[in-house]
């Protein structure tokens, strides 16, 4: 779909505007990219490190404090950080009030508040894929790095590190995919990147072939730089070398503090600040529909996230087993192909969604299976436009935990007579149930926040809770958009603290 | 003689890497045969193919007459009837000893089985434990009652002690191949370890570089290698040039009769086949070196333009005494000597 | 196992859980809407509508450029009956596609002027909504304000604010300025603009109001009804805000003030015509009229209606009678030239 747009002819109109407004996009793009890339990272890094290798006051707690910058929708969390540090907003009108004239007028809506934000929405995602990196990483190795006198310093850059990497770069490649496709925040900050151009070329110039040029130049850039970081990591294979417990690292008074701060720091900005600034807005002028309104919406939300998650995990599954057996580097290429719409906006996406839908609705017209519409404008629609989007989470999440999951287990279990789908369900599963438990937990997630491709492939009379937060968000009305963005971030928790704690309880 | 396992003439590749090239193999039930070669020698891979790991290149694999791998046919490992123990036990992390050793069977006698099977392997109580908290030789025994479980008929071990420390390694090599034998199974024995395989196999097959140089029962392999390097697998072995002519033997050793034809010989002889006297006249060796190791103890002699010997050590011999040494030659092998183009001629028409 | 189980189950229970979408095989009247009006007091329009005729209404709402493209997607199985949408630029674009088909009805020829309306009928306009200038009251005299043209003069550098260039009523306004001066004047002119704003274009039309307010420029471009929303809010800091602002109806002793329109068309495909005609004259219709007005501080296009409180204090005003259709098409070269001034 988006491949063939190449074939098109372009708009003339296009070719010109983007002579004017591609190189600026394309800059920002990296900036962007490049800035959200980095601090995530070490955000990320930093504290699954802390969490996981430190003696910690409170580290259970952190531990999934950590995560819950997740359950805010990156729109929402840009939305209440505006509200607070903007010009016209609380803390730079106290600095005025309080120095006059000599406060400095900080634009927050600029690229570097762009990057912050999208840190603090994404940087969770590297955090639980690193978290798990350090879980499995191998307590003999550290061991007989500190035994080679290697500090925790160096342990941690010549050891732990390389043997997370497969972990992290699969949760940052999440962030920075989920960074290329973001629109509505970027939007909001005033920050025109390549997205915004497939926007602005697409919906306000009306010319989807050149908007699809644009998303396959995007896909190509994505895909190769996932290509450059397999090669990168080329044919090292990092197993599970056991050696018991980790140890952990005591810290002094001084790095206790400052350990908890850096921990704390993403916690306060990405949830109790805007949990706080909702909270007040709506309490204060909330939605008026709030009450018996909000429990289908509810529903709509809950039922749709948990569904999508069981299939999409399912498919995952289903395509993870795929590269293993196969082993063939096409099917592998071809199945990282299909994760590719991550990076894709989602409301492009959705209207590429829409147009196979519609085209396989004409098909089954023209075969006489079926009259009018069957899956066009129905739940099903939504549930595959969801999985196109969201494959790459569980998949990455299947894929690093099948990484874990030694090869002697398949041939042992294979030669006592039990066959490949047995095998999966005996071996397999038990052994993935954590990634699976997380991937699940980050497509239900994601399905709950998801806003445009629930915009425009939703079936009549068929609300979410994000879509009424948009409606009254992008009726300016931010205060009362308060109301189902808690909710959300409400259903979100349950979840998320559900697994948290059947994932914590299960570790020995 | 019925024969259980049967491999023919398999040859495998990886790449442009030939891991075997041309194997030929049976074993017969209750029979141990065992694997020895250095690492890369394609031990694991013959193993591999065994198990239906791998679908067949190029030869056959058959089990109980019935044909079960080739390039034509591939019989997935979970229908073949192999056992398959690992060098570190590969226990399933997330089940119980009981858990795992139940895994590959089904029905009404499985608790009974593996109750059976613990007793055997001498774990009996340990049902409920999880694998992580086992010792090595612990986990190595519930792997080996793990791949009994279900009455295999052949069973295929790949190192499966090479983990376990010296003291406990023997102990547990001597149960476990006791229990293969009492359980009438044909076992394949993969190591790189020469006294591991003489001590517990009927019969051993010499593999390197993807070949077998010699299979023989481990005497008749040490006693009679087809060559020096079929000799130096086995262990210690002394190479002597010599000159066969007129059906005698001539070496720096002496001189013996030889049905061989006229042609420079290797002639192969263990330490032991050597006797070291206190000098009595020419030529002369002298003691280089003396390795104490127990219950005996080797010397290493030289002599004037002789490559050094390796002896036994008499007791009293000291460093730099001169001594005579002396040739079994009614066990001492002569084969003629293979240079490097008769071998690749070999190759070549194979 | 169980986890498979467990998945195959959540899905199984979300499929039999969630309404079924096929709306159009309901026996029942009904009508099926694709909307880009995502006002809460529009469901008040379609309660009405469904209380007098007994028609059923399905709602799709979102972003009208994606229901555009889901309509095209759809071709003729489309179960879209009526498009509404926000702006001319996206009705002269749907018509473009073939989206939409002419309706030819005395009724809606004699409620709505020429000029918010398809010379044949293709779509109609139901709402105004005039494009001003809002000024802090404090540091600016509405003696000092005039026309758009006149934002763009020096006088203004650092202290105008307006929303991205990309935004439909931002291509409509200009696309208006373009039929009447030509695109080579309207370029100049965006230039001006660019180089007179107090920040980088960012947020919607509220942001551009609570800048004003808390003085990081000085005069605004924003439609009235977020004016007289802040002024209607039950938030006192809301209020507290519009209390700072004046409203300023540009180009009274020209052309007049430049009106956009919200408005509708019958898809090309509509299964059910006859109510979606009939829906469209309903919302030309007095009671419907009153709920734009009074609902969204909108201007209705019937003349002679009731208008909100807060708007009828703003009084009466000269609007730019250009059609909607001629400045709906100048969207795209709106679009570029804008850009290509630097107003992002």
């Amino acid at each position: 779909m988006v491949l063939h747009s190449l074939t098109l002819p372009a708009d003339p109109l296009w070719i010109e505007l983007s002579a004017i407004v591609l190189p600026t996009y394309l800059a920002n793009t990296v900036l962007l990219v490049v800035g959200v890339g980095l601090s995530a990272l070490v955000l990320g890094v930093t504290t699954a490190w802390l969490v996981t290798m430190c003696h910690l006051p409170g580290r259970r707690v952190l531990d999934w404090l950590l995560v819950l910058p997740l359950a805010f929708p990156t729109y929402l969390l840009a939305y209440a950080s505006t509200d607070l540090f903007e010009y016209a907003g609380p803390v730079q009108s106290t600095l005025r009030r309080w120095f006059g004239a000599a406060a400095p007028g900080i634009e927050f809506r600029s690229l570097p508040g762009a990057i912050a934000v999208l840190t603090i929405a994404l940087y969770p995602y590297v955090y639980l894929f690193a978290r798990a990196g350090f879980l499995r990483g191998s307590a003999t190795l550290l061991q007989v790095s500190r035994a080679l006198g290697c500090g925790p310093w160096r342990s941690f850059f010549t050891v732990a590190l390389p043997l997370a990497r497969p972990a992290i770069v699969a949760g940052l490649a999440l962030v920075l995919m989920e960074t290329l496709a973001e629109f509505g925040a970027v939007q909001y900050f005033a920050v025109d990147t390549f997205t915004t151009g497939i926007y602005l070329t697409w919906f306000a110039l009306g010319s989807p072939a050149g908007a699809m040029q644009l998303a396959a130049f995007l896909l190509a850039g994505v895909g190769g730089l996932l290509a450059l970081e397999r090669v990168a990591r080329g044919g090292g294979r990092v197993a599970d070398a056991g050696g018991g417990p980790l140890p952990r690292y005591p810290l002094g008074r001084l790095a206790t503090a400052g350990a908890l701060t850096i921990c704390l720091l993403p916690v306060v900005l990405g949830f109790i600040l805007p949990l706080g600034v909702f909270g007040r807005l709506a309490v204060e002028a909330g939605d008026a529909r709030l009450g018996v309104d909000y429990l289908p919406l509810l529903r709509n939300s809950v039922v749709l996230g948990a569904t999508a998650a069981g299939l999409i995990v399912l498919a995952a599954i289903a395509l993870g087993y795929a590269m293993r057996i196969a082993k063939s580097r096409f099917v592998a290429a071809l199945v990282r192909f299909s994760a590719l719409g991550y990076a894709v906006p989602g409301s492009v996406l959705s209207v590429g969604v829409l147009a196979v839908i519609g085209a396989f609705d004409r098909g089954a017209n023209a075969l006489g299976l079926a009259a009018g519409l069957v899956a066009g404008g129905s739940i099903g629609a939504l549930l595959y436009a969801y999985g196109v989007r969201f494959l790459a989470i569980a998949l990455n999440a299947v894929e690093s935990g099948l990484a874990t999951v030694r090869p002697e287990f398949d041939a042992a279990a294979r030669t006592l007579g039990i066959g490949p789908l047995r095998q999966m369900a005996r071996i397999h599963l038990p052994l993935l149930r954590a990634s699976l438990l997380t991937g699940a937990l980050l497509v239900f997630v994601d399905v709950l926040k998801e806003l445009p491709a629930t915009l425009i492939v939703r079936p009549f009379n068929f609300d979410t809770l994000a879509v009424r937060a948009y409606q009254l968000a992008s009726d300016e009305r931010l205060s009362e958009a308060a109301t189902p963005a808690l909710t959300i971030v409400a259903a979100g928790l349950v979840p998320v603290i559900m697994t948290s704690l059947a994932l914590g309880g299960r570790r020995r | 003689m019925t024969v259980r396992l049967a491999v023919t003439g398999l040859r495998h590749r990886y790449g442009a890497h030939q891991v075997l090239d041309g194997i030929d193999l049976f074993v017969e039930p209750v029979e141990v045969l065992c694997l020895l070669g250095p690492s890369g020698s394609g031990k694991t891979t013959i193993l591999r193919l065994i198990a239906g790991l791998e679908p067949v290149q190029e030869g056959t694999i058959t089990i109980d007459g019935r044909l079960m791998g080739g390039p034509a046919r591939h019989t997935p490992p979970e229908r073949r009837g192999v056992g398959l123990v690992f060098q570190d036990a590969a226990l399933f992390p997330h089940l119980t000893v009981a858990g795992n050793v139940g895994f590959g069977l089904r029905g009404g006698e499985r608790r009974a089985r593996i109750a059976d099977l613990l007793e055997r392997v001498g774990l009996a109580g340990f049902e409920s434990r999880y694998p992580h908290t086992l010792s090595g030789g612990q986990q190595q025994r519930v792997a080996l009652a793990r791949a009994l479980a279900p009455s295999p008929a052949v069973m295929l071990l790949d190192e499966p002690f090479a983990a376990l420390d010296a003291i406990r390694r023997e102990q547990v090599r001597e149960e476990a191949i006791a229990l293969l034998r009492e359980a009438g199974v044909a076992t394949v024995l993969v190591t790189h370890d020469a006294e591991e395989a003489m001590a517990v196999a009927d019969r051993i097959a010499l593999l390197d570089e993807g070949r077998i140089l010699q299979t023989a029962p481990p005497r008749d392999l040490y006693e009679l290698p087809r060559d020096r390097r079929a000799a130096a697998a086995l262990g210690k072995v002394n190479v002597v040039l010599g000159e066969v002519a007129d059906g005698r033997v001539r070496t720096a050793l002496g001189c013996w009769p030889v049905a061989l034809p006229a042609g420079p010989v290797d002639v192969l002889l263990r330490p032991e086949w050597l006797r070291v006297l206190p000098a009595d006249g020419e030529p002369s060796w002298r003691v280089a070196a003396i390795r104490f190791q127990g219950p005996i103890s080797y010397a290493w002699v030289t002599a004037d333009r002789q490559p050094s010997l390796i002896v036994l050590a008499p007791p009293g011999l000291r460093l730099d005494q001169r001594v005579s040494v002396i040739a079994d030659s009614t066990r001492a092998v002569v084969v003629p000597t293979r240079p490097r183009h008769v071998e690749a001629l070999d190759f070549a028409s194979r | 196992m169980a986890l498979i189980r467990l998945a195959l189950v959540a899905v199984l229970l979300g499929l039999l859980a969630l309404p079924q979408g096929a709306a159009a095989q309901q026996p029942e009247r009904v009508l099926n809407l694709y909307t880009g009006r995502h006002y809460d007091t529009d469901q008040r329009l379609y309660d009405l509508y469904s209380a007098f005729t007994g028609v059923k209404i399905y709602v799709i709402q979102g972003d009208a450029d994606q229901l555009i493209q889901r309509m095209v997607s759809e071709g003729r199985n489309s179960p879209a009956d009526v498009l509404i949408t926000v702006d001319a630029g996206r009705l002269w674009r749907a018509e473009q596609l073939g989206l939409c088909q002419p309706v030819v009805s005395d009724y809606l020829a004699s409620r709505i002027p020429d000029h918010l309306r398809h010379p044949d009928g293709y779509w109609y306009g139901f709402t105004k909504r005039a494009r001003v200038i809002v000024y802090a009251k404090d540091r600016v005299s509405p003696s000092e304000l005039s026309t758009y043209e006149d934002l763009a003069d020096p006088k203004w550098r650092g202290r105008l604010l307006v929303r991205s260039s990309s935004n439909v009523y931002n291509l409509s306004l200009t696309g208006s300025l373009i039929a009447a001066h030509g695109e080579p004047f309207v370029e100049e002119w965006a230039r001006g603009i660019a180089r007179n704003l107090a920040r980088t274009p960012q947020g919607g039309d509220t942001d551009q109001l609570l800048a004003v307010a808390a003085g990081q420029g000085d005069v605004a471009i924003s439609n009235t009804y977020y004016v007289a929303r802040l002024l209607a809010s039950s938030n006192p800091e809301d209020r507290a805000v519009a209390e700072k602002l004046g409203v300023f109806f540009p180009n009274q002793n020209d052309r007049g003030t430049h009106v956009n329109i919200s408005g509708g068309c019958v898809a090309s495909n509509a299964p059910h015509r006859a109510e979606a005609i009939e829906f469209l004259e309903f919302l030309a219709s007095d009671g419907a009229q009153a709920i734009f007005a009074l609902g969204n501080h909108e201007y209705p296009v019937v003349a002679g209606q009731a208008l909100s409180p807060i708007i009828e204090q703003w009084g009466p005003f000269r609007e730019d009678t250009i059609s909607a259709a001629v400045f709906g098409a100048n969207n795209p070269r709106a679009l570029l030239l804008m850009n290509r001034a630097g107003w992002r």
